[in-house]
């Protein structure tokens, strides 16, 4: 690894996760100083670049964006920005949402530079690759729904409680947080499911397991089925807006859990 | 006092819509109400103002205890007593300047209210409800909005119903284009509120319990025409549905828009209901993905959104402040008319009877010419010597000082008997 390098891109990425996500939210929130929401935009491509020029450099240091759960930490983060960012491109007036988005990347971005009890497990294989690569992306797919989910949740709140001033006004629409929610879980679902079949000869051939993983197992089906149920009831029954909101806002705290697993499995000695 | 004039009422700041509704005035019924209302005991004049905002009955008698009384059992009986409002003389015609001018209302500026107002005196002047002093009142308090509206900025940069419409409308679909924007019954500001959003590139549909006027509405808006009982189906399909008909109960009630909301799968339906009495059962805004915005709702808003005309507001009431002084010194000139009257009459007397003393003896010898000057040379004396007590008194009247001075002048100059006379004269 080149660290003289890496190291400055990681902290100065970190640093403009940061600013974006108190940008954005200054200027969900309306403070009193007017806080333009290009400036949160700003400051989240420039961390992206940042950010995808450490992944680059770690990886050249031979520890690849699946080597191990802080690495796929990293990288998961880099997915759910430029996830976000693609959103934001194809549809407009959502850039706000990144004021939840830009947190949870920072959270993901720190936490895999976190001490490790033990070596990373380095991990390998096709077949592995397959399996952590499409659980990330559904996870980064998740991360933006969930992000939406939020939004989506205040947004009615303020509508339903007839305020419509400040939050109201730079939030997007009802129905464009629904649709893009529902993308993103329509997304993500397809990716969770071959993570999820993958994983099971993952397991079947690593054989690493113990109680913890066995309840990972459970929570990580928990949450596929949630994400199911959000998409076949929107089709079948019309579950559309809150309640769909609040299903994926349940599925990605499962995902989360299932995610914790692995990084509590992987930081004991 | 410049008129026996009191005020009743409710408003949109004293009553909830729920109330409102119970003392609801339709324009077809409120020819028979105004003359029900002057029927009361003690009432000589009145009028009604009955907007989805207030319901308000401006009145004079001799007794205002007695008129207020009886106005007051009007409300009781429709249960808003509680929520009442009373102004009497100087306080009631400041009311009723700033209800013209649009300061009483809940957005400073609204165009309609002059309307409306204009409206209700027509009906009670058409009706024989009103006299002396609605028929100079109500002009004078018209000429005040029309002087506010005129040289003030109250009315400019006005956010309307429509335009907050449109803002809700966006922030629930985002991109307007080809929604479905339905309006139920014929009501002005529904049809207005829809047209904005038809400019923004929603489509229409008008649906009335008469299909004629439905068609007609539809030509003249560019819509589709539907009989009322198409409800479901346009409940179904329409993304906005904008209420505003005459109606007295709910038209749309909670199980009709659950049971649209299952063909619906879902999607959002936004309701603005603009009449009073409602017409949108109100639980049907706890519906999920239901959204319900009533008449006080909206104007609310649009209060929140004009909070920033202050200075408008005050020149407005300066303005207003203006034309009641006006108004009163008319009234006053009007009070102290028959002392001057009377007093010119008895210098005019006094005079006369003088002048046709001397002329029967000592002046006897005098041509008819020089006759006619001395008339006119003590005609005119009177007229400068009762010229400046004439100022002071149509200044004063009205004000405790006037008064005393047009009692003194009564005692002074015994002229009760000539005030009668130009009474009856």
């Amino acid at each position: 690894m080149s660290p003289w390098l890496a190291n400055p891109a990681f902290y100065l990425a970190a640093t403009l996760y940061g600013l974006a996500g108190a940008a954005l939210l200054a200027h969900l929130a309306g403070t009193r100083r007017q806080v333009p929401v290009v400036w949160g935009l700003r400051f989240l491509s420039a961390a992206a670049v940042l950010h995808g020029l450490h992944e680059v450099l770690r990886w050249t240091d031979g520890r690849g964006p699946f080597s191990g759960i802080r690495e796929s930490l990293s990288t998961l983060a880099l997915l759910v920005v430029l996830a976000f960012l693609g959103v934001r491109r194809v549809r407009q007036r959502v850039e706000v949402v990144g004021a939840f988005v830009a947190p949870l990347t920072l959270l993901m971005l720190l936490a895999s530079r976190a001490p490790a009890g033990r070596p990373a497990g380095h991990l390998g294989g096709a077949l592995i690759a397959l399996h952590v690569g499409s659980v990330l992306t559904g996870t980064a797919a998740f991360t933006v729904a969930f992000a939406m989910a939020l939004a989506y949740l205040i947004q009615e709140r303020q509508v339903k409680r007839k305020h419509l001033k400040g939050v109201f006004q730079r939030l997007p629409p009802l129905d464009v947080l629904d649709d893009l929610g529902y993308r993103c879980v329509a997304v993500g679902l397809p990716a969770l499911t071959l993570g999820i079949v993958t994983g099971l000869f993952v397991g079947v051939r690593t054989s690493t397991g113990g109680p913890l993983a066995a309840w990972q197992q459970y929570v990580g089906m928990g949450a596929w089925i949630v994400f199911a149920g959000v998409l076949v009831l929107r089709l079948a029954a019309g579950w559309r807006g809150r309640r769909a909101a609040l299903g994926t806002i349940l599925g990605y705290a499962s995902a989360v859990l299932v995610l914790a697993g692995y990084y509590l499995r992987s930081g004991r000695p | 006092m410049t008129s026996r004039f009191v005020v009743l009422g409710v408003n949109h700041r004293t009553a909830p819509i729920e109330t409102r509704e119970r003392v609801a005035v339709s324009a077809d019924s409120l020819d028979g109400v105004v003359r029900s209302v002057r029927g009361l005991p003690g009432v000589r004049e009145a009028m009604m103002v009955a907007t989805c905002n207030r319901v308000e009955v401006y009145a004079t008698g001799d007794d205002l205890d007695a008129v207020a009384g009886a106005l007051r059992g009007y409300f009781d009986q429709r249960g808003a007593v509680p929520y009442l409002y009373e102004h009497r003389d100087d306080a009631g015609l400041r009311h009723a300047f700033r209800v013209c001018a649009s300061l009483d209302s809940l957005v400073p500026g609204d165009a309609q209210i002059l309307g409306q107002v204009k409206e209700a005196f027509a009906v009670a002047r058409d009706a024989g409800c009103t006299g002396q002093v609605l028929n100079k009142l109500m002009p004078r308090a018209f000429l005040a909005a029309r002087r506010v509206r005129a040289e003030t900025a109250i009315g400019h940069g006005q956010v309307s119903i429509a335009s907050v419409a449109v803002d809700l409308t966006r922030g629930i679909f985002g991109d307007l284009a080809g929604r479905q924007v339905v309006v139920l019954g014929a009501g002005k500001m529904a049809l207005g509120a829809a047209r904005s959003l038809v400019r923004h590139g929603a489509r229409l549909a008008v649906a009335n319990r008469s299909y004629e006027k439905a068609v007609a509405l539809a030509a003249e808006h560019g819509g589709a025409a539907h009989p009322l009982t198409d409800l479901a189906m346009l409940l179904q399909h329409g993304d906005v549905i904008v209420c505003s008909t005459g109606a007295n109960t709910y038209v749309v009630t909670r199980d009709e828009v659950q049971r649209a909301m299952k063909g619906r799968r879902g999607r959002s339906l936004f309701l603005i209901d603009i009449a009073v009495p409602r017409n949108v059962d109100p639980r049907v805004g706890d519906l999920d993905n239901v959204y319900l915005y009533n008449i006080d709702d909206l104007e609310r808003i649009v209060a929140e959104g004009s909070s920033s005309r202050v200075a408008a507001t005050t020149a407005a009431e300066r303005v207003v402040g203006e034309e009641i002084d006006a108004y009163r010194n008319e009234q006053r000139a009007r009070g102290a008319a028959p002392v001057i009257t009377a007093l010119r009459q008895r210098f005019r007397a006094t005079a006369k009877a003088e002048l046709e003393r001397s002329l029967a003896k000592p002046l006897k010898h005098l041509t008819v010419d020089d006759r006619k000057a001395l008339e006119v040379m003590l005609d005119a004396m009177v007229n400068k010597l009762l010229h400046a007590p004439t100022v002071a008194l149509r200044k004063q009247a009205d004000t405790p000082d006037g008064a005393q001075r047009e009692e003194s002048l009564r005692a002074l100059f015994d002229l009760a008997d000539a005030e009668h006379d130009t009474e009856t004269a």
